[in-house]
């Protein structure tokens, strides 16, 4: 059974099909890439996953069942958990407050714990700065704890925005456009985390415009276009597709105009 | 918690200077003395709903006044000691304010305080109609038994300030609590970014309506320290003015301590110590509002984010 499963999923704005009949399947610790033009419809696609925007029809199977048109907070906590292509953090906060909003839902605190502590919230409460603790240790973040993250690189927030995702301990990890903006030197040390965090088991579904960093890191892709699946393979082969090269280079006869 | 030395005496000043004020004091001072403690309760209260939800919540005088209502109620029409009948206060508008808040709570800003502004003016109307035959119409109640605790009288103007400073200092003790909370982040969460705090998996309407209840049962104890304050309970002290006051109050000075007893130190105490200042104080608080827009949009003390553990510094 596919970790996650789309079954013509579907989702359109008014007259606009964004995503049309998408199927993909994610196997468990695979580390599965989208690709395909601008405006090809795959943050949408994300979205209908991650329940931002519910698709019109079809279905999202998380491990056999289905989760369509489960709203965010139920999805993060089934463990799909997400980044975005225009980073989104809460500016105002600290590195480590960013990070310790991923621990949301796997802390066990309750409600009435914001009005009194318990011993066992306080334990609560401080066996979670420690994993946050870790994972800036992880992303050698951590000498910037205290710092706001508004004021912080770029490179920098996306560390944090990943960092945020992975203390909440996802299954599947979804990164959109994990690359944009980073450099050269910051982009190879992103597939290196990108393969430490496979290597803690975690499953990762990205779309990524820098088609080295796709090829190099996918295990498997779909190429989508006009909200269509056109085609789907390993990279190698996709390199190779006519149908690929054709969305993304243009067909020859536009050459000729 | 990490906290400047230079904080932590000035909270310890403050606390002792509440304390030992009664000391100094002659009654009309002490007056005045509990009407601060009571409107910094309700300006807290405001804080955890506007500052730190970001929710514009413009009918905040609404649950202040249940509160005060409902302790009034109880004491008048059913004889309950007015001290017995706090935990109804706390609950009832705790209970109004999850009801009314579930189905406005997904309005953004301005719709939303169109909605808070409504439910005041329609709270004011019932009362002032006498709904039931129990709230007095526009006289309000009067008359309302003096609380006694354990056979001991607590009508004195002294008691009275002390009820308001233990209340005062519950209400800091929640807010610490709550900023070093779960559900105190994930309050800050929603407001700054509420997309992405749903993506992290906050139930971000739950937090909502938790903000809600929290800050009107807050304010309902608030509405019965001012009931027992005054034997008595009238229409226009909950009217949607006063809801502009609490507002403006977080807004001016800044979701932070300093900020909410600053704001209701120049609201409600300076009008009552200068009594030429009363007519002026919406001409001046009004030009304060506007300077500290243009100047310090996040207000005079604004909210301070970092506040991480010792331990994570460490090594």
């Amino acid at each position: 059974m596919a970790l996650l499963e789309l079954k013509n999923m579907t989702k359109r704005f008014g007259g606009l099909t964004a995503v049309d009949s998408l199927n993909l399947k994610v196997e468990k610790n695979q580390i599965y890439g989208i690709i395909g033009p601008n405006g090809a419809g795959k943050t949408t696609a994300f979205n209908c996953i991650t329940g931002i925007h519910p698709p019109e029809e079809g279905a999202v199977l998380w491990k056999g069942k289905e989760i369509t048109g489960a709203p965010p907070h139920k999805v993060a906590a089934m463990g799909i958990v997400r980044t975005f292509q225009t980073i989104r953090l809460f500016s105002e906060m600290s590195v480590a407050e960013n990070v310790m909003s991923g621990r949301h839902f796997q802390s066990s605190q309750r409600w009435w714990h914001g009005i009194c502590h318990t011993p066992g919230s306080l334990r609560d409460e401080k066996e979670n700065w420690l994993k946050v603790k870790e994972a800036l240790a992880f992303f050698k973040i951590d000498d910037l704890a205290a710092e706001p993250v508004g004021s912080l690189a770029y490179g920098i927030q996306r560390k944090v925005e990943m960092a945020r995702a992975l203390v909440s301990e996802p299954e599947l990890l979804i990164l959109d456009e994990p690359a944009a903006g980073l450099n050269d030197s910051e982009t190879m040390e992103l597939v290196e985390t990108i393969y430490s965090i496979r290597d803690q088991g975690v499953t990762i579904l990205l779309i990524e415009h820098n088609m080295d960093l796709v090829m190099t890191l996918t295990d498997y892709i779909t190429v989508i276009n006009f909200g269509k699946p056109i085609a789907e393979g390993i990279p190698e082969a996709m390199q190779s597709d006519p149908m690929v090269i054709e969305a993304y280079l243009g067909s020859e006869d536009d050459d000729d105009e | 918690m990490i906290k400047s030395p230079n904080k932590k005496i000035g909270y310890s000043v403050f606390i002792l200077g509440l304390v030992l004020f009664p000391a100094l004091a002659d009654p009309k001072w002490l007056a005045i003395g509990s009407t601060f403690l009571i409107f910094s309760v309700v300006g807290l209260s405001e804080d955890i709903i506007l500052g730190k939800g970001g929710m514009f919540n413009m009918g905040h005088a609404l649950f202040f006044g249940i509160g005060a209502y409902t302790a009034a109620i109880a004491n008048h029409t059913f004889g309950i000691p007015i001290l017995y009948a706090i935990p109804l206060a706390i609950l009832i508008p705790a209970l109004c304010g999850i009801i009314l808040a579930g189905p406005i709570i997904h309005l953004r800003g301005d719709y939303l305080l169109v909605a808070t502004i409504g439910f005041n003016i329609v709270f004011l109307q019932l009362v002032e109609n006498d709904i039931f035959g129990v709230t007095g119409g526009p006289n309000g109640i009067f008359g309302l038994d003096t609380p006694t605790f354990l056979g001991i009288d607590l009508a004195s103007p002294t008691a009275i300030y002390y009820l308001g400073v233990a209340v005062l200092l519950l209400t800091f003790f929640i807010m610490a609590n709550l900023d070093k909370s779960k559900a105190g982040r994930a309050l800050h969460y929603l407001r700054l970014d509420e997309l992405a705090a749903s993506s992290i998996g906050i139930n971000t309407r739950g937090y909502k309506i938790f903000a809600f209840g929290l800050g009107a049962g807050i304010a309902g104890l608030a509405g019965v320290l001012l009931a027992i304050q005054y034997s008595a309970v009238s229409p226009e002290a909950f009217n949607f003015m006063q809801s502009v006051l609490f507002f403006s109050i977080v807004l001016v000075g800044g979701s932070s301590l300093p900020g909410i007893l600053m704001g209701t130190f120049v609201m409600f105490v300076l009008p009552e110590i200068f009594r030429d200042f009363a007519t002026w104080r919406y001409f001046i608080f009004g030009f304060a509002m506007i300077l500290a827009m243009i100047l310090r949009p996040e207000g005079i003390f604004p909210a301070r984010f970092g506040k991480i553990p010792d331990y994570f510094k460490k090594g």
